[in-house]
């Protein structure tokens, strides 16, 4: 890899719209006076209000950078950039049009017919439609390729039989994305693969959620007993869905969802820390906030190379193998610096922010890819 | 970057690689005479210096290029003392340039003793760990006086060396100053604080360490893609793979935060971000340091193995001017001045001054 030509190529040319964080800010002070949500620690997977997903959708908030004809203001990824991390840094509830509105949307304009397009892209951009992923299996993890979950030509479309895992959100969702073998794997093993889009209401369809240990329970095992696919909803070409699947990674691995999911608790730190602690404190916080610039930097620079067309998987991983350590290293601050028993029903906002940090961390290396397999695929982008 | 700024890269790319006859004893100081006659013949030393004060003019960026492709080559020459730290006070003062190899010394209170007499200043003491001071023709020394900052102009005539060298066989000298009288001509109370030229001099030498790494990363996997072990490259190991990647990533933050850092110093601010780079690139110097040692194995910590070049400037540089520690509270301390932790947000995001929205759940602390 040739890092100091990234050096080189790196330009200045993020440019948000003027106003448009000032506008993002005051809504969500507005928000909050009101009352309508209370912020939280990786809220852009377990802060879940349909409502509030709707009130974006009416500024027009969501696919932001998608065209007019498909609901969209037809704005910079950019723009898209400055509204989404300002909601994070929040702990704003999002994760309700989360999914769609960041991986279905862009695979929808890349991969999809114009019918899906047409009747999928505006509602999503309204807020108003909910998308899951259906990729993991019961036996197929890390292991993606693995998959088993069929789809079988018959009249008119498909008959999807089999089960996903670890889909966020999918007894709320509307749809889901499924990753479904199709034919042979072939020798590369990631051929026969195809992505369609299922209407979770379909017969045949049973949405099984799993309670995690911090009580959520918005993972769920989504079982397909001989679902009746249409052939319009395939999503792309037969047989391109470990292709398309890839695409979606840059965006998905890149954002600032993967290191701001514990900013509240940074945000709160100062105020817990005791007279005792303030000096390591001085050196410690210093640290993470110089990580964090680092961190944003490197996201926004892959998002201006996403914006001009290009696709750094590599720095893309590399954005969540790192970013997901920062998010612990907030963690393993607050434990140092301002410990808690880690209760219940904590007194304060700090208390509950490392509350939902402590029991929320251990996914944060594990979904959308583990640390482990994020190594794996960055180490082999390197010697190949 | 611009056409001219590729041309500057291969330029000094060009001039400073071939040289990879490392110094063979880094225990002893060696004049690269010439590498440094073709960078003065190609109008590299005068990069960033004022094309009235007689150099060649440029922009931080430019004079950034040649710190980051001397960290590339582990190159010997003190290129970015004269340009990128020296001239660029020289250029502050409005001095004239000499033309030659100038350096900068910041003078640290408990060794040094100043006082003013009239328009005159008295200085005595030592100055530590003046890089490359015994070849330069003038030294730029930063001191504190009276709760000013000073900036002076030594030349060689009014202080004695003790010579020092770093592990990569760079000079450190130790500047000897006795009762060394100087008239208006030679110091101005400094426009900006020391603080604010000790970041800039712990900067260059971040943009110069992600050089260095750059070269690392590419070493360390051609060294594992080659080396065999149990019948196959080392790099087939998931365990070695695991590390090349963390190398991979420390390098990348490294690269892009002294990047982005320079856009936002070109745009008139960027203390947040050379202090964050400053940070994360120690951080990162520690770290590749140590991984590329361990996949390559104790060949890659001998005398004649290139490696070493690179990480003994890593360990150097990652301690000079401030430090990581000290770097970190100077960024919590930036927070508080620009707001208080409660606004973090706001600061990162460059709108002083807007309240952060978790602030109105938090109780004010004073």
């Amino acid at each position: 890899m040739q890092l100091e030509e990234l050096w080189l190529r790196l330009t200045p040319t993020f440019s948000e719209s003027a106003g448009l964080r000032r506008e993002v800010r005051d809504f969500l002070d507005n928000e909050l006076n009101a009352g309508t949500f209370v912020p939280q620690c990786n809220a852009w997977l377990e802060g879940y209000d349909p409502s509030f997903s709707k009130k974006l959708g009416e500024r027009g908030w969501l696919g932001l950078a998608w065209p007019k004809r498909y609901g969209g203001a037809e704005r910079s990824n950019l723009d898209r950039y400055v509204v989404i991390e300002e909601l994070l840094a929040t702990g704003a509830p999002v994760a309700a049009h989360w999914i769609a509105e960041r991986q279905t949307g862009p695979s929808l304009l890349r991969f999809g017919s114009e019918e899906q397009k047409s009747q999928l892209l505006p509602a999503i951009a309204r807020g108003e439609c909910f998308v899951a992923i259906g990729m993991s299996e019961p036996d197929s993890g890390s292991d993606l390729a693995s998959v088993r979950t069929s789809a079988r030509r018959v009249e008119g479309g498909w008959i999807v039989s089999g089960a996903k895992v670890w889909t966020s959100h999918a007894s709320r969702s509307h749809y889901i994305v499924t990753l479904c073998r199709t034919g042979d794997a072939g020798a590369g093993r990631h051929d026969g693969l195809s992505q369609f889009i299922i209407d979770l209401t379909s017969p045949g369809v049973e949405v099984r959620p799993i309670t995690l240990m911090n009580g959520h329970a918005h993972f769920a095992e989504v079982v397909f007993d001989s679902v009746f696919v249409p052939d319009n909803m395939l999503l792309g070409a037969l047989g391109q869905g470990w292709e398309q699947v890839n695409a979606e990674l840059a965006y998905e691995r890149s954002g600032p969802e993967r290191f701001l999911s514990t900013f509240p608790l940074l945000v709160t730190l100062h105020s817990e820390v005791s007279s005792d602690s303030v000096t390591e404190f001085t050196a410690i916080y210093g640290a993470l906030v110089a990580e964090l610039v680092a961190l944003r930097s490197m996201s926004r620079s892959i998002a201006e190379l996403l914006n001009e067309g290009l696709v750094p998987q590599l720095e893309a991983t590399m954005v969540k193998d790192l970013g997901t350590n920062f998010e612990n290293s907030v963690v393993d601050a607050a434990n140092w610096l301002a410990p808690r028993a880690i209760l219940c029903d904590p007194p304060n906002d700090y208390d509950t922010f490392l509350t939902q940090s402590v029991l929320a961390a251990p996914l944060f290396t594990l979904r959308g890819g583990t640390t482990e397999i994020l190594r794996g695929i960055i180490a082999k982008g390197l010697i190949s | 970057m611009s056409d001219d700024q590729l041309l500057l890269r291969d330029t000094v790319h060009k001039i400073l690689s071939p040289d990879k006859s490392f110094s063979k004893d880094e225990t002893v100081a060696h004049w690269p005479s010439q590498t440094w006659v073709e960078l003065e013949n190609a109008g590299m030393t005068g990069v960033g210096i004022n094309e009235l004060s007689g150099g060649s003019g440029g922009s931080i960026l430019d004079v950034a290029i040649m710190a980051f492709e001397s960290g590339r080559n582990a190159a010997l020459t003190p290129l970015v003392e004269t340009a990128m730290l020296a001239g660029w006070l020289v250029e502050m003062a409005d001095w004239s340039w000499t033309g030659g190899v100038e350096t900068l010394g910041i003078a640290a209170s408990a060794t040094f003793d100043a006082l003013r007499e009239d328009t005159t200043i008295v200085l005595s003491g030592k100055v530590l760990d003046v890089p490359w001071a015994r070849f330069a023709k003038r030294v730029i020394l930063v001191l504190e006086l009276n709760g000013d900052t000073v900036i002076a102009q030594l030349l060689p005539e009014v202080y004695s060396i003790e010579p020092g060298l770093n592990v990569a066989g760079e000079p450190r000298d130790t500047l000897i100053l006795k009762d060394v009288r100087l008239d208006a001509d030679h110091w101005i109370v400094s426009p900006i604080f020391s603080d604010d030229i000790r970041r800039r001099c712990a900067f260059a030498r971040a943009i110069s360490s992600a050089g260095a790494m750059s070269s690392i990363l590419d070493m360390t996997i051609d060294f594992a893609k080659d080396r065999q072990q149990f019948g196959r490259p080392i790099a087939k190991f998931q365990a070695v793979q695991h590390l090349l990647a963390q190398l991979a990533e420390e390098v990348f933050a490294s690269v892009v935060s002294t990047r982005m850092a320079l856009d936002a110093i070109s745009t008139g601010g960027g203390d947040l971000e050379a202090m964050s780079a400053i940070v994360r690139v120690a951080r990162a110097a520690t770290k590749v340091a140590r991984i590329s040692h361990q996949v390559h194995g104790a060949i890659g910590a001998t005398e004649e193995y290139s490696l070493h070049h690179y990480t003994k400037r890593l360990w150097s540089w990652r301690n000079e001017f401030g430090g990581e520690a000290a770097w970190s509270r100077a960024i919590t301390e930036h927070v508080h001045e620009h707001g208080g932790p409660e606004h973090l947000w706001s600061i990162l995001t460059d709108e002083p001054g807007v309240k952060s929205r978790l602030n109105l759940l938090i109780p004010t602390v004073d």
